[in-house]
């Protein structure tokens, strides 16, 4: 009953369009990979994660053909833009059925730690789906809202999720007026606990299953000339079953948990790169014991140069003192030093070097000690044949030996015939996973697609994985 | 450039003469997320937040290191 209850929702919304977890975050980053994209990514005006700060244009001498192109395109995307001003509305869906080609060989989950006897997880299904749509829209000239939609459904355990079915929803209203800028969030996720893997709580001494979480978010940032005003409040709610041994069965009793989270920093500009900014951090989570309380006070320095047209440099060193005693002693005195340098060059090669690292030091031993490490590089070809950014080979690696997070990556994008594109990928982690992915997505028209792809993922050397996708993407 | 050489190298000696901590702490590089929000569905701790930004937050009261959000995020950025 359940089941048919979720393809009447997803029936319901009339829109025939598929995708998939790994297409959704690679239309959100600098990966993405085709002609349309770039229109994808102006319509659809998500957080883009920073992969290559500095956008890959091709700045070989053009050919009169490729100046063309490049028009044409341009003229296409003025149209779109027209069409959305006129309209103050951006729509973008995607719907995505998988199907698992792997079983379940293990009695434990690896990724998950679920178990296949406590858990009582169900592996004999075969599909999945996925359903997510996000509208952004305009009220007037300094108000404006954004509406997102998740919904995810899969008949056997998925080793990138803890729960068979999750809806997410998030209200979000944003006012920007001059130097103010005020954002409400409003979001909820609802797990079917029934088929929710096991929360390990602190403090809970019985297994627990989400049931849902809700929370509110206020952000204000203001501009006083050289100073710079940053808060943020979040109110989070946990909803969630206990399940109390009762002879050979369990009793579920329901609990909630809640936690507020508190930030604020007020940052001087010196000069035009060069910021320092003091910060405030309060984490507290309701009990009247404060175990999990938290509180942090620090500060330090951000540089910001775009060198010239072709490099930047940025850097952020920040100190913080944890006053609280819940977490460890050896880490009350926290510095963060980050550097990042971008680069791109006439060849069509472009990439960057980033470096984070976070060490501490132990009041009571006097030592330094080092957190985490982590150096990340990206490089990137774009082919000359493509106008913009549409056909790349890209290479990355990352090393972090601290957390066991050292992996490589290639990824390859191409024009394969007509509207018809290409994409490969493979990673490989030396203490995690291995991954490869293979894509055909063929364009409708500048705004809808169709594709399939094949997603293998090898977790520890353990658990394997492989789902086909068909699915499509639908902006309007 | 000598500047940044210098910090380069003073970085280095950091790395190479400082012990590891005995508790490990995962972080997020807030350049890299892209706000997908599959670490907060993954983590069996619920030590997971978005923040203002829409970037991921790791809650360390709560975290118990155990890795899985590291192994299922799609961009890397949990170090």
């Amino acid at each position: 009953m359940r089941k048919l209850l979720i393809f009447a929702v997803l029936i319901s919304f009339s829109i025939s369009q598929v995708s998939s977890d790994e297409e959704f975050n690679n239309k959100a980053n600098a990966k993405s990979n085709n002609k349309y994209h770039e229109i994808a990514r102006s319509l659809y005006q998500k957080p883009f994660g920073e992969i290559l700060s500095i956008p890959f244009i091709w700045l070989g001498n053009l050919t009169d053909n490729e100046k063309n192109k490049l028009d044409s395109s341009n003229k296409q995307k003025l149209k779109d833009s027209d069409q959305r001003k006129k309209l103050n509305l951006t729509n973008w869906s995607q719907l995505s059925i998988n199907y698992f080609t792997t079983d379940s060989m293990h009695d434990i989950d690896m990724v998950t730690g679920a178990s296949q006897d406590v858990d009582k997880i169900d592996t004999q299904g075969k599909f999945g789906l996925k359903y997510q749509h996000e509208l952004t829209g305009k009220i007037n000239e300094k108000f404006s809202y954004d509406i997102k939609e998740d919904i995810f459904y899969s008949e056997k355990s998925h080793e990138r999720r803890n729960s068979f079915f999750t809806n997410e929803l998030q209200l979000r209203l944003y006012y920007q007026h001059e130097a103010t800028y005020l954002k409400l969030q409003f979001g909820n996720r609802y797990y079917n606990s029934e088929e929710t893997y096991f929360l390990n709580l602190p403090g809970v001494e019985y297994n627990t299953q989400q049931q849902m979480i809700y929370g509110a978010i206020l952000h204000l940032k203001q501009n006083f000339r050289k100073l710079n005003l940053n808060v943020y409040a979040s109110l989070r709610n946990l909803e969630y079953d206990y399940l109390v041994p009762d002879d050979d069965e369990y009793e579920a009793y329901n609990a909630s948990d809640n936690d507020v989270y508190t930030m604020g920093k007020l940052s001087f500009k010196i000069t035009d790169h060069l910021n320092i900014f003091g910060r405030a951090y309060y984490k507290d989570d309701l009990n009247e014991l404060s175990l999990f309380d938290q509180m942090n006070l620090g500060g330090g320095f951000e540089y910001d140069n775009r060198i010239n047209l072709f490099s930047s440099i940025k850097a952020k060193v920040q100190y913080y003192n944890d006053v609280t005693d819940n977490v460890n002693n050896e880490q009350d005195h926290n510095l963060v030093t980050q550097l990042r340098y971008s680069r791109r060059f006439y060849s069509g090669i472009s990439g960057f070097i980033s470096y984070i690292n976070r060490s501490c030091y132990d009041n009571e031993t006097s030592q330094i000690y080092r957190v985490s490490n982590m150096l990340r590089v990206h490089a990137m070809y774009s082919y000359s044949y493509e106008n913009i950014n549409n056909s790349y080979l890209l290479a990355g690696i990352k090393y972090n030996p601290e957390n066991y997070g050292t992996l490589g990556f290639i990824e390859h994008n191409q024009y394969f015939y007509k509207d018809i594109y290409s994409t490969a990928n493979i990673k490989y982690s030396l203490d995690m996973l291995t991954s490869y992915s293979l894509k055909l997505e063929y364009f409708l028209n500048s705004l809808q697609s169709f594709w399939i792809k094949d997603e293998y993922t090898d977790f520890y050397n353990i658990q394997k994985q492989n789902l086909i996708f068909i699915g499509s993407t639908l902006i309007f | 450039m000598k500047k940044i050489g210098l910090i380069i190298i003073f970085i280095i000696i950091i790395i190479i003469s400082c012990d590891k901590v005995n508790n490990p702490e995962y972080n997020v590089d807030k350049s890299a997320c892209n706000s997908c929000g599959a670490c907060v569905g993954i983590c069996p701790k619920d030590a997971i937040e978005i923040g203002e930004d829409g970037k991921a937050i790791i809650d360390q009261t709560k975290c118990n290191q155990c890795g899985k959000c590291i192994a299922i995020c799609p961009e890397d950025a949990i170090y």
